[in-house]
């Protein structure tokens, strides 16, 4: 019991890290928007200046699902508009990198809005007073990256009876969808890639064994992860077993400990094991490296730096890769399009599958 | 429970000698029968293995205890001094100067563990708190949550090696074992410890420096966990800074598990090893059955509440 007090208190900033922005710590840019539309000069095949800038930026870097929600939205505008940012936190890598591209997409593409951004520091309470604060301003959009799905459900009611259009950017809040925009990752598709990986690239004809190093027990993602995962295999009538699930809560060397646990009760059974996240996955790995083992197949969710060296290396399958500078640019125009009074909507931002084959897109 | 057998050996001592003893036998047996895969040699390296870092904060942990404080800071210090040593290792390609760095992170934080406790009479359960969200925001501000991989093989080697059949870190907790064993069996300051834990006033009144002892339990207690934090990232080959999390928990269970009393005089660190061995085994083997870690949990929690009623009836029944 006090184990589990005490745990959860003082697991405060580690899991709610994970949950506001499950998107581990890759700092590198990937192939974004953002990027291109500062370096807008490249020579490109357009050559337009500053007028239409993101038009042009877009049509060359957009890929498919953006070029869909770009038909809907506004990818640039002049109006005159004041958002408050509540940012999940300054520290969390991928949260930063969330908040940056949004910073850089506004500065670029919405010239005449003003952005303020405050800093969650990851804390329920932290969160609904910079929401408040904003609020008091007058903002015409206030947007958020939650720490806690539940928790601050109230910002939600806030803004709703102030007038006040809600952008929810990274991980949703539980209150009505009617009642806010989302612009996110969904989690289910994160698993639904894994299990898609292994029916398309694990040969089936002899039953695959699988293990299954969970996320921490309580949270929607982790449920979602999981689900997403079997319900791809199960959908594409894949033959396998599923030897054990365990919960690794995200920790490496959880992750570390049941494997090697996992590879005295099963051993050479073992052909796969997918993990929720990197941190497991690499910790699965060290287990079975440490063991002197090298074919069993692990996969991964976040694209960190070293998993995807261990894609690189062949040590790992696959990878998934959360789009923090998707997120971050289709924030901002979700934000454009609250402002000036459409309605609710939510943006999904596809996760990608990260394989030996399209490593080089993630470097 | 409160009939014991006559004769010169009292319950008291006998549970303290055995009782944990005898838990850990039966456990151990039952589990055999259960997994055959359990008394597989390698699987009893590994979960050997897997306790060195409970089983060294437990050392710690068992000072701490035995005088009558308690120590919440390990899991947070642990992460910072690992990741901070992980991190001087990554830039320097030093190990020495890993080592050191790692060490001094832990001593500090034992050090103002031992001078918040005792410089200004803050009860250790707070000032460990307090300690213990120090490091928190440290870990935080100073790697952003980011961690660090790609060691070199020598610093790996640390958590990953071997001597012989021997894994490294195992042959590391054993000496953190000798030393503690010999803190508190054979020196003054142990001495100490003992008499603070069962009486602070009457230890004071009899010209123990109770202040020094337990300055020293902290700091020792820090470096314990320094090393624990370099231990679990060499393991891991990647200073982790959401490592080690809730790990004092584990330690302290160790400890009181093995018999030792929260509120200070009793204990020794043969029965915390067996304490902490128990734990492993626990964990070890629901692994092996696949049953989830929060029924781990479950399990341990009431490990904990049968340790502890036990030990008060046993002292009740003691003390008649």
């Amino acid at each position: 019991m006090k184990k589990k007090l005490l745990a959860m208190g003082l697991a405060g900033i580690m899991t709610l890290s994970i949950f506001g922005c499950s998107g581990g710590s890759g700092t590198e840019e990937t192939t974004s928007d953002t990027s291109t539309a500062q370096e807008n000069t490249q020579t490109d095949d357009e050559k337009e200046s500053s007028a239409d800038e993101t038009a042009s930026a877009d049509s060359g870097e957009m890929e498919d699902w953006e070029k869909e929600l770009a038909e809907q939205y506004e990818v640039s505008g002049d109006e005159e508009y004041v958002w408050g940012y509540v940012a999940q936190s300054f520290t969390d890598t991928f949260c930063s990198r969330v908040q940056k591209a949004m910073e850089d997409y506004v500065a670029q593409n919405f010239p005449n809005v003003t952005l303020n951004v405050g800093d969650g520091k990851q804390e329920v309470n932290t969160h609904i007073e910079l929401a408040e604060n904003f609020i008091t301003q007058g903002v015409d959009c206030l947007i958020v990256t939650a720490s806690d799905s539940n928790g601050e459900v109230v910002i939600c009611d806030m803004a709703k009876e102030a007038g006040i259009p809600f952008v929810v950017v990274n991980s949703d809040i539980a209150c009505d969808p009617m009642d806010h925009w989302f612009v996110g990752s969904d989690h289910y598709v994160s698993g639904h890639l894994q299990g898609e990986y292994l029916v398309e690239n694990v040969d089936d004809s002899e039953t695959v064994n699988v293990c299954y190093l969970g996320g921490t027990d309580g949270f929607t993602h982790t449920t979602l992860r999981r689900q997403g995962f079997y319900d791809a295999l199960d959908e594409a009538g894949y033959n396998y077993k599923a030897l054990a699930d365990l919960e690794g809560e995200y920790l490496r060397d959880r992750g570390m400990e049941i494997t090697e646990d996992w590879l005295i009760q099963y051993g050479e059974d073992i052909d796969v094991i997918v993990a929720a996240n990197d941190e497991m996955g690499m910790g699965a790995l060290n287990a079975i490296q440490a063991a002197g083992m090298s074919d069993i197949i692990v996969c991964g969710i976040d694209a960190n730096d070293d998993a995807k060296e261990a894609v690189k290396a062949g040590t790992f399958g696959c990878t998934v890769f959360q789009n923090a500078e998707g997120q971050g640019k289709w924030g901002a125009i979700a934000a454009y399009a609250a402002s000036q009074g459409k309605d609710f909507a939510t943006l999904d931002i596809p996760y990608e599958l990260v394989t030996a084959d399209n490593l080089d897109q993630y470097n | 429970m409160g009939n014991g057998k006559k004769g010169n050996i009292s319950i008291a001592e006998f549970y303290s000698k055995f009782g944990i003893v005898l838990i850990f036998v039966i456990l151990f047996v039952v589990m055999s029968i259960i997994n055959h895969n359990f008394i597989s040699g390698v699987n009893l390296r590994n979960v050997v293995r897997q306790v060195v870092v409970i089983t060294i904060l437990a050392c710690g942990e068992q000072l701490m205890l035995i005088s009558g404080m308690v120590d919440l800071s390990p899991g947070r210090v642990l992460a910072f001094a690992g990741t901070l040593s992980a991190y001087c290792m990554l830039k320097t390609g030093n190990l020495f100067l890993a080592l050191i760095v790692g060490l001094a992170c832990g001593l500090l934080f034992g050090v103002i563990n031992g001078a918040l406790i005792t410089a200004f009479d803050i009860p250790p359960f707070i000032a460990t708190l307090a300690s213990m969200q120090m490091a928190d925001g440290a870990i935080m501000a100073f790697t952003g949550g980011q961690n660090y991989s790609n060691l070199p093989a020598s610093f790996n080697f640390l958590g990953q090696g071997y001597i012989g059949f021997i894994p490294f870190p195992v042959i590391i907790m054993i000496i953190v074992l000798i030393i503690t064993y010999i803190i508190l069996a054979w020196t003054p300051i142990g001495r100490a410890l003992y008499a603070i834990g069962g009486n602070q006033a009457a230890a004071l009144a009899s010209g123990i420096r109770v202040k020094k002892a337990k300055f020293f339990a902290c700091a020792f207690g820090g470096v314990c966990t320094g090393l624990a934090g370099i231990l679990l990232m060499a393991r891991m080959s990647s200073g982790q800074p959401a490592a080690g999390e809730g790990m004092e928990m584990d330690a302290i269970t160790a400890v009181i598990v093995g018999g030792t009393s929260m509120s200070g005089g009793v204990g020794n660190i043969l029965n915390t090893i067996v304490g902490s061995l128990i734990i492993g085994i626990i964990k070890n083997f629901m692994n092996l059955q696949n049953i989830n870690s929060s029924f781990q949990d479950i399990v341990l929690g009431i490990l904990i509440c049968v340790a502890v009623i036990i030990d008060v009836q046993v002292r009740k029944a003691n003390t008649k």
